[in-house]
């Protein structure tokens, strides 16, 4: 077959319809990866130009620029925008982009699940832009701290508006985290093992993977915050044995190695980036993966160091600011490999390598800077003052706004088979550079001379009017800058010199697909010999258009690509992807009807909308899977395989696992929270402690038993070939679940003291509501799957959709026991009959 | 999974040591075990943490012993690498972020 016919013959699968339906239905990666990154770079924008009210408000003493309502709304937006509707989605919208590319594969591994997170994050970016726009924005800080996020400080719908909308963008971030994961671990070109995966695909792995956990104590947090806010259950209130530090603990949790899931895909921009600038191989590349895992890991070890002067106890202080230190060997680590490959190799000083010798400049002081202030004494003199916004700026401008920079100006022929003009771009640099650092250098001496964060003025003779007056021009500078990078980037894609397939003649695989890319990227998929396949092959490109590798032909218009097995990259599956669809757009309509009528007080059209999600995603669930075994089917180079639905670990089976991850992160964080609250929460002992009752309880355990022993029982029926004696165990399950939810309901009520009286009510509360949500989440999943097994989709090859239903229920009835436990064992309990 | 025993060994061996410090901390400065010196300059809660972080300590030791083992074997020696970093880091995290157990005055 020629290579234009294969082509034709693949567009026709992947492509997407013309005009709104295909912008509507659009499932692809690539789409949705331009989509993120220009959506975050619209938030940037925005971000910029309030931090220019900011630097305009603090030019002079006195001024009168904005007042202080206003200046508080922009500050927090300023803040909020750029961590949460930049930064995050940016670098997401670039790995989805860049991943299927460089892992050869077609697609990423949930495709709609990556387009309901893009609707997530527009639908919830809107409700933070229109608040804005009405003067109703959050403006208690990015990081809203209780008491002054709470009710009693601000009564206005501006801390809803945080809490909802900030969550609802969440959404999409987890979505993404458990998209990547998946896609980096199992949906890899053949031959691809772990040790020859592109460097950039461990840092986006270990980032997602540092989002699947890193996320939930915040969903959690905001969740206690408005169910508070709303319904008045005092998590966060000393007065009725809650505690405001609590919010900062589990906000925080989420929050510093939210630091390092954004300077971590820049560090593997920089990774990819610097070699080809130097014409060398990465040096050390064992060390660095080791690194990122360490950094993945000691970054959750840090987080009580922004609680220093909150009087926290000094053991607590002298672990957090051990760990502060420890933090930067691995970072130092990864620098000098890249000081390494730099004198092994032969620098040139292009565009995105100026951009990296800024990163280094920049992203030295940021971490020079980060290391003092682990210091528990200087943290303390320094706490809450300019030096600690200059530091972070320094952090986060130098570690992910110059790394991402570079990336755009390598990747710009990969996104727009275009190349822009070196002055401006030069220009565009140089201007951003100094004005960052006439910004901020100085910035760290205002607040060494006592300049506190977030003040909306200041009284002149205090000697901050000159560092002040510096800084605000060179925000400006900075300010120029990004408009020129602007400029240039529209005058390249508008006019620039058409590309080459791969200008910098690099080594990795998103260099071998066409310019512009193809809505299937491959043709056919090569099998992965080395971390750079171009250097070693360099017709491979031409041979994989032409169909030589592997799936080099459509089959029955499915959407294939290759699955393997995790370490080793051996193929094991051929993985089908679903199409375009509108499943993904209803729900995250369906899902923002929820959060707006939270917002606007309409609880009773709540439960409405959460109808309307469950019912889209039966819908988004029932066509995967297949009727009949198919078995191993040829793929070309020799190989057969057979379809995902009829292996063990499918790509479905991953992404629960992680799923699954993200929520028992969620729920640790909620005993975290209850055991925090009664070891040094005000007024505990509770003066009214639960009464649960024995009977519910032991019908609870009883009806787990029964659930347990029922879907194991049918899960070996099924085995056997007996589908009709598996539907008869899931039938037995659906009831014992049944009979769970009732006894939890039972167990719950009347004994559990008021939500409204205590925290311990509302968290014992919380907990059992968790536990009945996971019940009933069960009881749909095992209904799902024997309605499937009764129509044919299910046989002992295909067991796929019971196995991931074992997980849920599995979890769900562990979560059970667990929430029982906490409840009724703690001391005071006392039961009833 | 022996990979990931590898890589993440010596890392999840820290993070539950320094959770368990953490929490023993929170749940000995409520309790009222630092407010008394009973052993020198030793607080109860020093002697209940100082033996359960130098419990950790061993582990950590442990693990990088079957890292090292385990990534002879290992067919590629960039993951042996970096299991080889995980498994010090472990080891080294746990020695450093740990040590302050030893220091007095735990719970002002």
């Amino acid at each position: 077959m020629s290579a234009l016919k294969l082509h034709g013959e693949l567009d026709a699968v992947w492509g997407v319809p013309r005009g709104w339906r295909g912008i509507l239905t659009s499932v692809n990666h690539s789409d949705l990866g331009i989509r993120f990154m220009v959506a975050a770079g619209i938030y940037f924008a925005i971000g910029g130009v309030l931090a220019m009210m900011i630097r305009a408000q603090l030019a002079t003493p006195r001024s009168a620029f904005i007042g202080p309502e206003i200046y508080n709304q922009v500050f927090t937006m300023h803040g909020s925008l750029m961590m949460f509707m930049f930064a995050i989605p940016f670098f997401e919208g670039l790995a989805m982009y860049l991943l299927p590319k460089l892992l050869g594969s077609r697609d990423l591994a949930f495709p709609r699940l990556s387009a309901f997170g893009w609707w997530c994050y527009l639908f919830g970016g809107f409700i933070l832009l229109v608040a804005m726009v009405l003067g109703l924005a959050p403006d208690g800080g990015w990081f809203m701290y209780t008491p002054l996020a709470s009710k009693t400080y601000t009564p206005g719908i501006n801390a809803d508006v945080w809490l909802l909308g900030i969550t609802f963008v969440e959404i999409s971030a987890v979505c993404a985290s458990i998209e990547i994961t998946v896609s980096v671990l199992k949906l890899r070109a053949p031959g691809m093992s772990l040790g020859r995966m592109p460097i950039f695909a461990w840092y986006i792995l270990v980032t997602a993977l540092m989002m699947v956990v890193g996320f939930p104590p915040l969903i959690l947090a905001s969740t206690l915050l408005e169910i508070e806010r709303a319904f008045g259950w005092p998590f966060f209130d000393p007065q009725r044995g809650g505690h405001p530090l609590l919010w900062q603990h589990l906000f925080w949790l989420f929050g510093h190695p939210e630091v390092y899931i954004i300077f971590l895909p820049a560090a593997g921009v920089v990774s990819t980036v610097l070699p080809v600038m130097v014409r060398h191989t990465l040096l050390g590349y064992g060390w660095i993966v080791g690194s990122i895992l360490v950094l993945g890991f000691f970054s959750f070890g840090l987080w009580v160091h922004h609680m220093f002067a909150t009087g926290i106890p000094h053991l607590a202080l002298a672990l957090f600011s051990a760990a502060s230190a420890l933090v930067a060997v691995p970072t130092v680590v990864q620098l000098f490999a890249w000081l390494a490959t730099m004198w092994a190799g032969r620098p040139q000083m292009r565009l995105p390598m100026l951009y990296i010798a800024g990163f280094f400049f920049n992203f030295l002081l940021g971490g020079l800077t980060g290391v003092m202030l682990a210091m528990v004494p200087f943290n303390w003199q320094v706490h809450d003052t300019a030096f600690v916004t200059a530091h972070l700026h320094y952090v986060l401008i130098g570690g992910f706004i110059f790394p991402m920079l570079a990336g755009l100006y390598y990747w710009l022929p990969r996104f727009a088979a275009r190349r822009s003009h070196p002055l401006l771009g030069q220009l565009g640099f140089w201007l951003i550079f100094v004005g960052f650092n006439v910004t901020f250098l100085i910035m760290h001496l205002t607040g060494l001379l006592g300049m506190p964060r977030r003040v909306y003025t200041y009284e002149p003779g205090l000697g901050w009017e000159w560092p002040n007056l510096i800084s605000s021009m060179g925000s400006f500078f900075m300010t120029f800058g990004f408009a020129v990078v602007l400029i240039d980037g529209v005058l390249a894609i508008a006019f620039g010199r058409r590309s080459s397939r791969n200008p910098w003649r690099a080594g990795t695989l998103e260099w071998a697909l066409p310019i512009p890319a193809p809505s299937y990227n491959l043709a056919s998929l090569p099998h992965v010999e080395s971390r750079e396949p171009l250097d070693r092959r360099h017709k491979l490109a031409q041979s994989l258009a032409m169909g030589e590798g592997y799936l080099g032909r459509t089959r029955d218009g499915l959407r294939e690509t290759t699955g393997v097995e995790v370490v080793s990259g051996r193929v094991t599956e051929i993985i089908i992807l679903p199409g375009n669809s509108w499943l993904p757009i209803a729900t995250a309509a369906a899902t923002g009807c929820f959060f707006v009528a939270l917002l606007l007080g309409y609880y009773w059209l709540a439960p409405v909308a959460l109808v309307g999600i469950a019912g889209l995603l039966w819908r988004w669930a029932a066509p995967l899977g297949a009727r009949a075994d198919l078995g191993p089917v040829d793929i070309g180079c020799g190989q057969r395989v057979p379809p995902h639905h009829e292996v063990r670990d499918a790509p479905g089976w991953w992404g629960s696992v992680f799923a699954l991850i993200t929520n028992a992160t969620f729920f640790t964080s909620l005993l975290f929270g209850y055991a925090f609250l009664a070891t040094v929460g005000p007024g505990w002992p509770p003066p009214v402690m639960a009464q649960p009752s024995l009977l519910a309880g032991l019908v609870v355990v009883a009806a787990v038993a029964g659930a347990f022993l029922a879907e194991d029982f049918a899960m070996r029926r099924a085995l056997a070939g007996h589908g009709q004696r598996a539907g008869q165990g899931l039938l037995l399950a659906l009831a014992a679940l049944l009979v769970c939810l009732l006894g939890l309901l039972a167990f719950g009520w009347p004994g559990l003291p008021s939500p409204r009286d205590h925290a311990y009510g509302a968290i014992v509360w919380v907990m059992l509501i968790y536990g009945m949500l996971h019940a009933f989440i069960a009881l749909m999943m095992l209904a799902f799957v024997r309605r499937r097994l009764a129509v044919g989709y299910g046989s002992p090859a295909r067991m796929l959709e019971l196995r991931v239903a074992r997980l849920w229920l599995r979890y769900g009835l562990a979560v059970i026991l667990i929430v029982l436990a906490a409840i009724a064992l703690p001391g005071g309990a006392s039961w009833r009959w | 999974m022996a990979l990931v025993n590898q890589l993440f060994g010596g890392l999840l061996i820290w993070a539950v040591g320094f959770s368990v410090i953490y929490a023993g901390h929170g749940l000995g400065c409520g309790l009222g075990w630092g407010e008394h010196l009973v052993l020198g300059p030793f607080t109860p809660l020093n002697i209940a943490l100082i033996p359960v972080w130098l419990a950790f300590v061993l582990i950590a030791v442990w693990a990088l012993r079957r890292a090292s083992h385990a990534g002879e074997t290992s067919e590629e020696p960039a993951m042996r690498r970096a299991g080889l970093v995980g498994g010090w880091a472990g080891l080294v995290g746990m020695v450093v972020t740990g040590a302050p157990v030893l220091l007095p005055a735990h719970c002002l």
